[in-house]
């Protein structure tokens, strides 16, 4: 009997344990065995199956044993796998940093600012901020602050702040930040950030594995498709895995790049296309140290063979209106307007952020890229308690262009309904 | 083998435990010294006489350990009948004990009963087999 790999890598069920136990007890020993409930034997089968299955086999063996396939690894297990069998570290989790300005607003500190003397909070989520960098600032002793702006560059310094916890959640509109540090020397303040704190999660594990997988073709100096989408992807990696240092100027992150398709219209050229979580690449291929700048010279130096011609570009934009979405919730569910409309919103922007450039394609369209009604349905539906979807201005599907990213535009409202009697 | 039972496992020594006595008195030890929601397998199986001594022996509570002591025995399929008695005594070193006078009538023996006597305090559960139907 063939098993497929599926079965062998799922979790146990103690119950299912138990019964297979049970059946091959029976096989095995002749005579009767007292196995109701409060006996011995059974007691200890229990506690014999529920150490295997909960606290050997399901927690420790068995993602040992799924992180040898990438369609199953997760977690460390895939980060352990990505790097050891296939050189690709994650990428981890960036701090978002932008520099503020601090002023000293008393005659109490003057003098050097230490790292991490200074933390400011986020007033709109509550994340907190710490210098990074040190600075000399002035006493300020002329009346009450602030004093005219031709002097007040002495009584300022500009530091540079990194978030407390790495992540995007740690962003920061402009505005955010609050001016009057959580801690800080006597007197000082910062003025609130004109610019974003923009930070990024670590890598996903499908983006990992996507990047696992397309490793080995890096190695192939005839340019497969999988060498364009792992330069593209973290073009950081390409120079390291090759033992070359990375530019010093594009830091030790990948970038935002996190959806490739690459075209081949014929005549040696090769037309790469970028995409973000959120839309297309930042940047272009003349924009130095942008996104699509670096991809752009991992694939030129790297992938690109003699003979062929490649153009790094954007994915191009594509609006697509959903209109408003209302959602039927069930009142028997006890699941609010709110909470429906925040599962039903992350869920949306999930799909839409992972859609691959040029659309979602079946075996009924393997050219044409779709945006399928049916699948945006579902994932709208999805969350608990949704019992009915309408997207007033989106009915059918959508076909997407061959080197677009699709970014949808919607507004939410959700009706709270019974069943009829 | 035991007539009635087969075969058990003796909880002391682990070795085959064929008399249908003690069978019955180790199942009835195990049974009230079981927490229902300690086998995962079984959830409700048990009634942990040393969790009613410790919830309080108000009269009412006595009179719901008889009750709930018969239901959980009853519930075995080798049982026939139950009759539990409750009376409540107390340690030398001041602690509270309840003493079970059980009475089972096993299917088919039934004109054989068991008659058990467990003994339960804060931290001991004592099962004492008085006569068998063996």
């Amino acid at each position: 009997m063939a098993i497929s790999i599926k079965s062998l890598l799922t979790p146990l069920d103690k119950a299912a344990v138990a019964r297979d136990f049970y059946t091959i007890f029976g096989l095995l020993i002749g005579y009767p065995v007292a196995f109701q409930d409060g006996e011995i034997a059974p007691a200890i089968v229990d506690a014999v199956i529920a150490l295997l299955v909960d606290k050997l086999w399901n927690p420790l063996v068995l993602p040992a044993l799924q992180a040898v396939y990438l369609d199953y690894s997760f977690g460390d297990w895939l980060s352990l796998i990505a790097w050891l069998v296939y050189n690709r570290p994650r990428i981890m989790a960036q701090a978002a940093t932008q520099t503020l300005v601090v002023e000293n607003t008393a005659a109490i500190f003057a003098g050097t600012i230490a790292v991490g003397s200074i933390r400011v909070k986020n007033t709109v989520s509550g994340k907190t901020y710490t210098n990074t960098t040190t600075g000399a600032i002035a006493a300020y002793t002329s009346g009450s602050y602030p004093v005219p702006p031709a002097t007040l560059a002495a009584y300022q310094v500009a530091l540079v702040f990194e978030a407390d916890e790495a992540g995007a959640g740690s962003n920061a509109q402009p505005g955010d930040l609050s001016a009057t540090p959580v801690s800080a020397p006597s007197g000082l303040r910062i003025q609130t950030n004109a610019a974003p704190f923009l930070g990024s999660d670590a890598e996903s594990d499908p983006n990992l594995v996507t990047r696992a997988r397309v490793a080995v073709t890096s190695r192939s100096s005839s340019g497969p498709l999988g060498a364009y989408l792992d330069a593209a992807l973290d073009p950081v990696t390409a120079f390291t895995s090759r033992r070359l240092p990375a530019p010093s100027s594009w830091g030790a992150s990948a970038p935002a790049i996190l959806r490739v398709r690459v075209q081949q219209p014929g005549n040696g050229v090769v037309l790469v296309w970028c995409a973000s979580g959120s839309g297309p690449a930042a940047g272009s291929n003349a924009l130095v140290d942008t996104d699509v700048f670096k991809a752009n010279v991992a694939i030129q130096l790297f992938v690109v063979p003699p003979g062929a011609t490649c153009t790094v570009a954007p994915a191009i934009l594509q609006t697509l209106a959903l209109g408003t979405i209302t959602l039927d919730v069930s009142a028997e569910s006890r699941v609010t307007a709110a909470e429906a409309i925040a599962t039903a919103t992350a869920a949306v922007d999930a799909f839409f952020s992972t859609l691959p450039i040029g659309g979602a394609r079946d075996v009924s369209s393997p050219t044409q890229g779709y945006v399928f009604f049916k699948k945006v349905v579902g994932v709208l539906t999805a969350g608990f308690g949704v019992e009915n979807v309408v997207c007033s201005g989106f009915t059918a599907d959508v076909a997407v262009g061959g080197n677009a990213v699709v970014a949808p535009t919607y507004t939410f409202a959700a009706n709270i309904v019974t069943q009829g009697a | 083998m035991g007539v009635l039972f087969g075969t058990s496992i003796d909880a002391r020594t682990l070795r085959n435990l064929t008399d249908d006595g003690l069978i019955l008195r180790q199942w009835v030890a195990v049974m009230l010294d079981t927490q229902p929601g300690v086998y995962w397998s079984a959830p409700t199986c048990g009634a942990s006489l040393r969790a009613y001594i410790l919830r309080g022996l108000t009269p009412d509570a006595r009179a719901a350990i008889e009750a709930e002591v018969a239901a959980t025995l009853r519930e075995d399929e080798r049982i026939a009948s139950v009759d539990v008695t409750a009376t409540q005594t107390f340690t030398g070193g001041g602690g509270v004990a309840v003493r079970l006078a059980i009475k089972i009538h096993a299917k088919g023996a039934e004109g054989l009963p068991f008659q058990l006597v467990a003994v339960a305090s804060a931290d001991l559960v004592t099962v004492i087999l008085q006569g068998t139907g063996n």
